[in-house]
């Protein structure tokens, strides 16, 4: 009986007259309510050969990784919310590694299964430099992203787990320090213990990358671990919770940062952030916040220039979707997919309730266009977390990715149509007739369903097409090649600050291409607790050269740099006139030299 | 005589461990109907019944839910008595009072199926559970397999939850049982166009129409096809049809915020902005918390570039949502509070539970239960005055609990207004006979008050329960009626029960020799 009392204290209201016989009709609007389904039809066509555009390669790229969810048959929210992963050349030879977070046993031999941060050996494998790096993580890993925030030209690492947060500076000879506590990171100020998504972005332009950091549901050993739904006893439903205090740390310039959630207008007390992603969406040269929500409207802090942020997600229209209902929003994700000069939103969404798109409308408020561009009915069916915008194709128009799998074990069980572990989804951008669903098309692996959470996208083998990396909760994560073959050119640039931090973490690139503009802006954070590389890719098409390519720093200064052939890897820093080419530790360069092995110099901030 | 005074002593504390076992009783599943139903003769109880009805018919739901209750307390075992009161507190706003009703009547008829009906609505409405909706429709159309109303609404249910599949097996199910059913009909094509079957969507809407046309068909059925499937329309290109059938279901009815918003959207893709604004003001004036009509005005009024109009609608849409945070922040606050209360007064911490229940009757001030285990953490912090303010706050939502008043005659009687407590422990007996600790409480009232033979009257109704302290009262107050021979056997039997108890043994030396004493006079 009193299991019953806490059902009903969710909601004590004043009792609504539900006893008349209208009630099919009030139900009815009920039902209207608050829905965003529309049927489409399902455009889905054969392309090409037929072959599957990615393969995965985990085993024989030597990822050993298994993710520790919790303890088997104890069904909780923490053991369903991660993993995430992170990209970034953390040693500067000029490949791609990452880092995914590990969870652990909750509790019950009181241990924490170590996190790892892998090695991108250049040759298609990886090597566990965990240990030798030290970065094992301390506790229940969520997610993680990489920033230099000190400009000395190593990404350091940022670690959100259930508990204190780590940041680990990279010392620059393959180790990490733990410098949390200096730093003053550890985002439990304010008693936020379950993290979320984090990104570095320098939102007052001085240069230095500050941090904002995601807090979820306010869960402990004294909330519900467990919750019968739909007559299975599974994890809970985050409106079981109460929320949690969200941080945003400015950089002070010394290795330590200054928590001002509060002066800055962002504090929440009562958040349930899962995703964020920084971007200047309204073109005005300052970097957004986005931050997704579980079940609460998603935000839109509007950079005020002045140090502070003002929320106008339902202003804008990206709060909530179609008719009012809040979202289960678990991916971020801003890039330009009609090419008309403005980032477009991408969050997702709960199973039955469908991914949402969102048009940027250049006014500054977006429009939902998720039912128009196929992607409702393509994502209808699945609980979509990490993944977003990327071109695999390299056809110049951006692609979603959507790494898919339910929250509570046992789902089956009560309906036999829904699982629990599922495929990943792939939609291939067909211009004005929207996206359509390759995800049958990629072969066997593919259709293998998985506990998906966090999604990165980089171009691993530096061979010109983006390949994805998944984190997949309770087992080894999912690293898929792509294998290109669709005979389009692309562009890869680097851009290292100066000036601005030095991650170029908010530049701008725009690139002129037959009348067409296509703009990436170098951004942490978003996808799913994850961050991909921040080297900015961009699809060509059937074009051997890019006319124009503009940088727009977010120290204020602009660059151009004209006819830049394809198919190559540029590095661009800031205030230097040449572009040069990105060099890869084994690997010969135009001139025929090998490319040294070692690191790009540390670059001193340059003062304002 | 000394012995009696220490007895009493003894008995004061006797109080305070009544007070939580009655808190005990109330905690832990005490029904309050089983022992009270003994005391109403059946004709009360169809008395109650009748003005319940007539009350209700009055629109005096207040005074109705008096009855009905009463009703309820003298049928423990029947289902309309449950539902009748359910649907009165559901009239009051008392919904969670009413769902733990329904929640207990049902842990002992799981096979009632109004009861689960009315759950499943509550479940709905007022505690904004859907699984436990769905769980209940589910156990309705389980064992009343051809509820039409049950299929229906679990249809309804699995659509709100997007469970689109069920939704529809849920809707065929109920349009087996009437397949010229024009809404239910519409209701599967609506549940077809969630699912993405357009084809089908489009066929079952043409069949719902045709039987909305039919003349026997009432009116309604026509609103809900139009409605239904105008929003359809809406969503698949054909805006201006969906004008059409929309503008029935408002002639229908006119105060069908949906049908007003929906109406709006169709207006928006044709490109009539002034029409869609309308629509939309409409919405918001017949519901001023419809947050998508807020939701729509802001894109409105942004894409026209009134940036104004925009912010005064994004800043009412906040409001709504703030108001919908609240609610919940809310609800999860007090549950935690109450999961905190509660053990805190099983450990017997009082003062530490007696913040945690002030909040809770603070923002639930109709969760009477609070109220008794309010008045017990007062009682056993010393606080007799706050306890007796909320036992009889507990007592005036539930005006027919013995264990109300018995807790509130002890703390009365503690408060030494003896003749008060003699009142409310009188009642308490009346309402339930076998309240023995009750009973002892009024005895001892009676003692106070120096009426022995009302002492000795109270407890011989206590008999059938072996109790030595009873007992032992008993003899105590028969031999202050001189009546030392049933004095005698009445501590005996105390004996009898508590063999070891030193102090019955030196009481029946005491009687003995006084017994013996007035033999010589």
């Amino acid at each position: 009986m009193r299991s019953f009392k806490r059902i009903y204290l969710n909601e004590p209201g004043i009792a609504r007259n539900w006893l008349a016989s209208g009630f099919p009709l009030l139900r009815a609007a009920v039902v209207a309510v608050g829905l965003l389904l529309a049927a489409v039809t399902t455009r889905c066509q054969e392309k090409g050969t037929g072959r599957p555009q990615f393969l995965n390669v985990t085993r024989s790229a030597g990822i050993t990784f298994v993710h520790t969810k919790g303890k088997p048959g104890a069904p909780m929210i923490l053991a369903e919310m991660a993993p995430g992963v992170c990209v970034a050349d953390f040693d500067g030879d000029g490949w791609p590694d990452f880092y995914i977070v590990n969870g652990g046993d909750l509790g019950v031999r009181g241990s924490h299964d170590r996190n790892a941060l892998y090695h991108n050996n250049g040759d298609g494998t990886f090597t566990d430099v965990t240990t030798k790096a030290g970065v094992p993580g301390k506790s229940y890993g969520l997610g993680c992203v990489w920033g230099d925030y000190d400009n000395d030209g190593h990404p350091d690492l940022y670690v959100s787990q259930y508990g204190e947060d780590i940041l680990y500076h990279n010392n620059g000879d393959g180790t990490f320090s733990d410098v949390t506590v200096k730093a003053g990171v550890g985002a439990t100020e304010l008693g936020t213990l379950f993290h979320s998504g984090a990104t570095f972005f320098d939102y007052d332009r001085d240069g230095l990358l500050d941090l904002y950091v995601g807090g979820y549901v306010a869960f402990g050993p004294d909330s519900p671990q467990s919750c019968v739904i739909y007559g299975i006893t599974t994890s809970c439903a985050p409106s079981a919770y109460n929320g949690s205090a969200n941080a945003l740390y400015h950089n002070n310039g010394n290795g330590t940062f200054t928590n001002v959630t509060k002066e800055s207008g962002l504090f929440t007390s009562n958040g349930k952030n899962l995703s964020v992603g920084a971007a200047d969406y309204d073109n005005d040269g300052w970097p957004d916040l986005f931050v997704a929500n579980d079940g609460q409207s998603a935000n839109l802090y509007h950079n005020e220039h002045n140090g502070s942020f003002k929320d106008i997600g339902l202003l804008a229209g990206m709060a909530v979707g179609g008719q009012g209902a809040t979202m289960a929003g678990m991916c971020i994700s801003l890039g330009d997919y009609d090419n008309d000069g403005s980032l477009d939103l991408y969050i997702s969404d709960w199973q039955g309730s469908s991914d949402h798109l969102w048009k940027n409308d250049g006014k500054g408020g977006f429009d939902e266009v998720s039912r128009e561009t196929g992607i409702t009915r393509a994502t209808l069916d699945h609980l979509s977390f990490g993944g977003g915008f990327f071109d695999y194709d390299n056809d110049g128009l951006l692609d979603l990715f959507i790494a898919n799998g339910h929250v509570f074990p046992g789902i089956e069980r009560s309906f036999p149509k829904i699982h629990y572990k599922q495929t990943n989804t792939l939609l291939h951008n067909e211009g004005k007739a929207g996206f359509i669903d390759m995800s049958s098309l990629q072969g066997k692996d593919w259709q293998v369903p998985n506990s998906g959470r966090g999604a990165a996208f980089a171009d691993f083998g530096n061979g010109g097409n983006l390949d994805i990396l998944v984190g997949n909760g309770g087992a080894a994560p999912s690293l898929w090649r792509n294998q290109g073959g669709s005979g389009n050119h692309f562009i890869n640039i680097k851009l290292v600050g100066t000036r601005s931090n030095r991650d170029a973490i908010g530049a701008r690139v725009r690139i002129e291409l037959g009348g067409v503009s296509l703009i990436q802006e170098v951004e942490g954070g978003g996808s799913y607790l994850s961050q991909s590389d921040l080297r900015v890719h961009f699809g060509l098409g059937a074009e051997r050269e890019v006319p124009a390519v503009q940088v727009s720093w977010p120290s204020g200064a602009h660059q151009e740099f004209h006819n830049l052939a394809a198919d190559e890897f540029y590095l661009i820093e800031e205030g230097r006139y040449e572009v040069t080419l990105q060099s890869f530790a084994g690997r010969a360069n135009k001139n025929g030299a090998e490319s040294p092995l070692g690191r790009v110099p540390a670059l001193k901030k340059v003062p304002r | 005589m000394r012995l009696f005074l220490a007895f009493d002593q003894l008995w004061n504390d006797a109080v305070r461990f009544l007070l939580l076992f009655l808190a005990a009783e109330l905690m832990g599943f005490a029904q309050h109907s089983a022992p009270a139903s003994a005391a109403m003769s059946r004709g009360a109880g169809k008395a109650h019944l009748a003005m319940g009805r007539q009350l209700g018919a009055e629109g005096k739901w207040k005074e109705a839910e008096s009855e009905l209750r009463a009703y309820e307390l003298a049928n423990p075992d029947s289902t309309e008595a449950v539902v009748l009161h359910g649907e009165a507190l559901m009239k009051i706003s008392q919904p969670f009072d009413a769902a733990i009703d329904l929640r207990r009547f049902l842990e002992a008829h799981p096979d009632a199926v109004r009861v689960h009906e009315l759950y499943a609505v509550i479940a709905a409405g007022p505690l904004h559970d859907p699984n436990l909706t769905i769980d209940e429709l589910n156990t309705v159309v389980r064992l009343a397999p051809r509820d039409f109303q049950a299929w229906e609404s679990l249809g309804e249910a699995y659509l709100d939850e997007v469970k689109t599949d069920e939704a529809i097996r849920a809707y065929q199910h109920a349009n087996a049982l009437r397949p010229k059913d024009a809404a239910v009909a519409a209701s599967l094509a609506n549940a077809y166009a969630r699912g993405g079957d357009e084809e089908k969507a489009v066929a079952e809407f043409k069949r719902a129409r045709a039987l909305a046309a039919n003349p026997n068909e009432p009116v309604a059925a026509m609103a809900t096809v139009d409605f239904l499937q105008g929003q359809f329309l809406v969503e698949h290109g054909s805006s201006a049809e969906a004008v059409t059938v929309l503008t029935k279901a408002i002639a229908f009815n006119p105060r069908s915020t949906d049908a007003y918003y929906w109406r709006a959207r169709a207006y928006e893709k044709l490109n009539d902005h002034g029409r869609a604004v309308a629509d939309a003001l409409k919405a918001l004036e017949v519901s001023p918390g419809s947050k998508e009509a807020a939701l729509f005005l802001i894109a409105q009024y942004r894409k026209a570039g009134d940036m104004e109009k925009a912010q005064k609608y994004a800043d009412l849409a906040q409001k709504i949502t703030d108001a919908e945070q609240a609610q919940q922040t809310l609800g999860h606050q007090l549950r935690d509070t109450l999961d905190k209360a509660e053990p805190l007064l099983r450990q017997g911490k009082y003062a530490e539970a007696i913040p945690l229940y002030e909040s809770i009757v603070q923002h639930l001030p109709t969760f009477y239960e609070a109220y008794f285990d309010l008045g017990t953490c007062y009682a056993q912090t010393g606080r007799e005055g706050d306890a007796e303010a909320a036992l009889r706050k507990y007592l005036s939502f539930q005006p027919v609990s013995a264990d109300g008043y018995a807790a509130l005659g002890l703390v009365l009687a503690e408060q030494k207004k003896n003749e008060e407590a003699i009142t409310e422990l009188s009642q308490a007996i009346q309402i339930d006979p076998t309240l023995v600790e009750a009973r002892k409480a009024l005895a001892n009232e009676y003692l106070q008050r120096g009426d022995p033979k009302a002492a000795v009257g109270v407890l011989l109704s206590a008999r059938n329960v072996p109790d030595a302290e009873a007992e032992t009262m008993l003899a105590i107050a028969l031999e202050k009626t001189g009546d030392f021979p049933s004095a005698l056997v009445a501590v005996n039997r105390a004996l009898a029960i508590d063999p070891a108890s030193a102090q019955v043994q030196q009481l029946k030396q005491e009687l003995l020799s006084e017994s013996a004493g007035a033999r010589q006079h």
